[in-house]
């Protein structure tokens, strides 16, 4: 079964250190800034977007199957 | 002549439904496809001798240009595409230059809600806060205190209008999130020309297009307080009046026709304030406005060289409004500058041609590089050097006669 893909959200003031492709764990850092939010899931990230309106990257995570 | 009447009903049919579209009606720009290769549309200057220093002395306008996240290769880059290696934009005319310093009261990396109160206020605070210092205290904008010394006032951008770089100049919220709280502030601090997007703000809960959690109608708040109102380029251009509010999206705007350009916003909002000062009872006192080029960053956020070259080059072409009134008016400052640098961009490779520059980003997110800031018109001179940007309304305020500053709000 599919799993729901995850948004994590943070402020595009800071660089994303996650791309499109990439292997993600939980509890990783998405970005360089400080208290830079952390992934909630172990996936991999399926896109990633700025959202110019909210001055946010959106970072869409597909959790892995075996995740909690 | 059984058809002539049906053409002129059909005619005036049109014609009424032309100009009968509703003040406050929703309207919305279809976003059409666009070639941002094509710089057609931007003519660089013919002479890249600067422009001259004047020796007037007294200030009557100030116009504060902003190029959000527009750092020293963002215009390097747009003068390679557009003007080559050895050409200008006519920013770069301005006689008088500096270099900007950008850190904010937390962070050595700013956003623009920290460096819009830094350049407004003149006071560093907290990334994310707007119109405060780090303990919450408000502090008066430049905007507002020369609204208080009976100038005419306004702020045009491309972004949302409650954005945080607009609403730095008259609004006071904790979180540059609160938009509908600082679309409340705009009109409540009476800013007589408002330009730009995020309708969504001024409309009621009810509507479908809110982005407001009330039932606040401020567009119909603001016709009452006075407000002539434009949705449309048609109706930007044919309106002029001391109270302007012109909201052409309900978020930020496509940049493409037919939406108002930038220049255009510039152009109307300095006729505005222009003839609203000149059938004042103190016409002696003129004007502030702010001007921001919002998508530099976001195009820069997307590390889109070429989209950041045309948004560059559509902040240019405001400039040159600016220039052409400061010119003609002989009393007008003009500072161009940029709240930070987005990005990360450099050139690295390229030949003498320009036109074929190469670019890297070393970042999604903003930078702490410092950034230009170009001047023209009276005391331009004073904003020459390295320094910081709590200076520019420092070294500002005095020359609009307002001490002292930076002012904290009772």
């Amino acid at each position: 079964m599919t799993r729901p893909e995850i948004i994590i959200r943070i402020d595009a003031t800071w660089h994303p250190t996650v791309a499109p492709g990439d292997t993600i764990d939980r509890g990783q850092r998405v970005c360089d800034g400080p208290e830079a939010p952390t992934s909630p899931a172990t996936g991999t990230v399926q896109t990633l977007r700025f959202d110019a309106d909210n001055h946010e990257f959106l970072i869409a995570v597909v959790p892995a199957p075996s995740a909690d | 002549m059984r058809n002539t009447p049906t053409a002129l009903t059909l005619t005036l049919t049109a014609l009424v439904l032309i100009l009968n579209v509703p003040a406050f009606a929703s309207f919305d720009y279809p976003t059409p496809e666009v070639d941002v290769n094509d710089l057609g549309f931007y003519q660089p200057p013919i002479s890249t001798e600067p422009y001259p220093l004047t020796t007037a002395k007294k200030v009557r306008n100030v116009i504060l240009c902003i190029g959000d996240g527009m750092g020293l290769n963002q215009v390097a880059l747009a003068r390679l595409r557009a003007a080559g290696p050895a050409g200008k934009l006519h920013m770069e005319r301005l006689p008088v230059s500096g270099i900007m310093r950008t850190h904010s009261a937390n962070r050595l990396v700013t956003d623009s809600a920290a460096a819009g109160t830094a350049l407004s206020s003149g006071i560093k605070t907290k990334n994310g806060m707007i119109g405060q210092a780090p303990d919450g205290a408000p502090y008066r904008t430049i905007l507002e205190a020369a609204q208080a010394r009976g100038m005419a006032t306004g702020l045009v951008a491309t972004s949302a209008i409650t954005h945080a770089t607009p609403a730095a100049f008259a609004a006071h919220v904790k979180s540059r999130k609160m938009e509908a709280d600082i679309a409340q502030q705009l009109l409540a601090n009476r800013v007589n020309v408002l330009l730009g997007g995020g309708r969504k703000f001024f409309l009621p809960k009810s509507d479908p297009n809110s982005g407001r959690d009330d039932e606040r109608d401020l567009l119909a708040e603001a016709r009452e307080a006075g407000y002539s109102y434009a949705e449309t380029a048609w109706q930007l251009r044919s309106v002029n009046a001391p109270y302007l509010l012109g909201l052409f999206q309900y978020e930020s705007l496509t940049t493409l026709p037919p939406e108002p350009m930038l220049a255009l916003m510039t152009r109307k909002a300095i006729r505005c304030l222009h003839n609203a000062r000149a059938a004042a009872p103190s016409p002696k006192q003129g004007f502030f406005l702010m001007v921001e080029g919002s998508q530099i960053d976001w195009a820069c956020h997307n590390n889109d060289a070429d989209s950041c070259v045309r948004q560059t080059l559509l902040f240019d072409e405001a400039v040159k409004e600016a220039i052409d009134f400061a010119l003609a008016d002989g009393r007008t400052l003009l500072i161009v500058t940029a709240d930070h640098e987005t990005g990360g961009l450099t050139i690295p490779e390229g030949s003498l041609k320009g036109t074929d520059a190469k670019v890297k980003w070393s970042s999604g997110g903003h930078t702490s590089a410092a950034v230009p800031v170009f001047a023209l018109g009276p005391n331009a001179e004073r904003f020459a050097g390295v320094y910081d940007n709590t200076e520019i309304t420092r070294r500002l305020a005095p020359l609009l006669g307002i001490r002292p500053w930076p002012q904290a709000m009772e």
